[in-house]
């Protein structure tokens, strides 16, 4: 059976700006994209390296993957992967960027520190690869209600790649942590226009950073980072959401202390409590910095509005993920979660992966039918049916119900 | 029917093999630069946001550091949440902002964007 999206999440119209009512927007015709809510006619703009992306805004670049996207491939290709910057200067200009310019510094609480190239890095260290889930922390933040100011993305600030690198730990070993190390600070070369506004700064306990899975990757999907996606060095935290993930990653400091620049002690922020969630509009009492990613899953291969023909089989496809103890199960509805039935997952590409699972449906009679999907990882943790709400809009991770009609 | 890998991925992965012997070896090729012969450039149509006062407010301290855009994406916000987002572009960002600007600033803000549904 083929793996073919029988019809497209995201409506694609032609035309120039004007003709589209749009007088805010000056430029050349370009396909827009209606995002499935208030306010959510998009551009689909071309930039380096990829193909046209849902444009949420050019500078920084912020640009979304199209659904349809994730019904393709487990893996998301390069030119479709999802960007996410947040200062103005971004991604850094490509003469910081050269093999003979560009170097990593490790440095603060370590013996020796370093200075390294990434051909350096790649020769010296020990390279391995891993297949895992990059996702921001924002994804989907349009479909909350009551709505958030921010980055108003549907499902597509998500991509699953096979990262080729070294290990952080091996690097950190290397530069030999002294006893008094407590976090590690990572900063990248994207910086900002005023001097008053923080660096894009993150920082990670020790323990963690000496994680193995954890590396500093020079290549996604079999090919060098995308300009936009961290040439040449990023970050990758797996299980962790894309906020820790820095790009044009120039700069390791190991303290001795709770590093708190903003975007750590202000900034991607969630309620101290175990679902991350309050009530709508309301303020948590407590709030942590963002770390694992929960349990989500989406069904791919049908769209909402989609049409199904009766007596016709389709197969039912989608993706699950979690924050790396892998996917126990995941189970289907097509009658709006009254009952449940098993689907069969794919094969395993790793635990950080998305995981394909299938269902065979054959729709008895013509009307319509809400089919919905909920994945369960090896930790019984699992998807909630309404969504959860938190002020900044992270970590949606609610059953996503798509209703197709049968003719 | 199932797809995992990339076909050419996986081409490359079997060429690897062939080439080390062992995945995971250091590799003997030196990295590709993709900027070699590459005069890339980010695309400069930006969005400008509709002509009504207030507009110059934002022209002078929100465009030197993003595109309008940031502006043009929003849902339809409250008046609140409008003041929160424009007094944390002064306090935490640096918008060289001061106090008494800002609700002019939010009144163009909740007057033009997002534009209620008809």
């Amino acid at each position: 059976m083929k793996w073919i999206s029988s019809s497209r999440r995201d409506f694609l119209k032609r035309g120039a700006w004007a003709a589209a009512g749009l007088p805010w927007l000056a430029g050349q015709a370009q396909d827009l994209v209606q995002m499935p809510f208030e306010n959510g006619e998009r551009v689909m703009a071309k930039y380096p390296q990829k193909r046209p992306l849902i444009q949420l805004t050019s500078r920084p670049p912020q640009l979304e993957t199209p659904f349809s996207v994730f019904n393709e491939s487990l893996l998301t290709p390069n030119d479709a992967f999802f960007v996410r910057y947040h200062l103005t200067n971004s991604p850094p200009p490509q003469a910081k960027l050269q093999p003979d310019v560009f170097r990593l510094t490790v440095k603060g609480n370590v013996t020796t520190p370093l200075t390294l190239s990434v051909e350096e890095l790649r020769t010296r260290f020990e390279n391995v690869e891993t297949v895992a889930v990059l996702q921001c922390s924002g994804n989907s933040r349009g479909f909350f209600q009551p709505r958030i100011a921010g980055g108003q993305l549907g499902h597509g600030a998500m991509g699953c790649a096979r990262w080729r690198g070294v290990r952080l730990a091996d690097v950190l070993r290397a530069a030999g942590l002294e006893p008094t190390a407590r976090q590690v600070v990572f900063n990248g070369l994207d910086t900002p226009f005023l001097p008053a506004t923080p660096d894009f700064v993150k920082a990670l306990e020790v323990d963690l950073a000496l994680q193995p899975e954890l590396l500093l990757a020079f290549e996604m999907n079999g090919e060098p980072l995308p300009w936009l996606n961290g040439f040449p060095l990023r970050l990758v935290v797996p299980g962790y959401y894309g906020t820790y993930w820095l790009k044009q990653l120039s700069e390791i400091t190991v303290v001795d202390a709770e590093y708190k620049g903003f975007w750590m002690s202000t900034g991607y922020r969630i309620p101290d409590d175990p679902c991350a969630a309050i009530a709508p509009g309301t303020t948590p009492k407590r709030t942590v910095p963002i770390h694992r990613m929960n349990v989500r899953s989406f069904i791919t291969s049908l769209t909402d509005g989609a049409e199904v023909r009766v007596g016709t089989p389709v197969l039912l496809r989608g993706i699950a993920f979690d924050d790396g103890q892998g996917i126990r199960e995941v189970l289907v509805s097509v009658d709006g979660g009254r009952r449940w039935e098993a689907a069969s997952l794919g094969r395993s590409v790793g635990n950080y992966a998305f995981r394909e699972w299938t269902l065979p449906w054959d729709p008895p009679k013509g009307g319509r039918y809400t089919l919905m999907a909920r994945a369960t990882n090896r930790l019984g943790q699992s998807q909630p049916l309404e969504p959860l709400w938190n002020p900044a809009g992270y970590m949606r991770n609610c059953v996503e119900p798509v209703a197709v009609n049968a003719v | 029917m199932n797809r995992p890998f990339h076909p050419i991925l996986l081409a490359a992965l079997l060429l690897g093999i062939a080439a080390h012997g062992i995945s995971g070896e250091v590799p003997v090729e030196p990295l590709k630069n993709p900027f070699a012969g590459d005069a890339w450039k980010l695309p400069t149509n930006q969005v400008t946001l509709k002509n009504a006062p207030g507009l110059e407010l934002i022209q002078a301290n929100c465009v030197m550091c993003h595109s309008l855009d940031y502006v043009s994406m929003q849902p339809p916000l409250t008046r609140a949440q409008w003041t929160a987002g424009v007094d944390k572009m002064r306090v935490r960002f640096g918008a060289p902002l001061t106090t008494n600007q800002i609700p002019a600033i939010v009144d163009y803000l909740e007057a033009n964007y997002a534009p209620k549904k008809p």
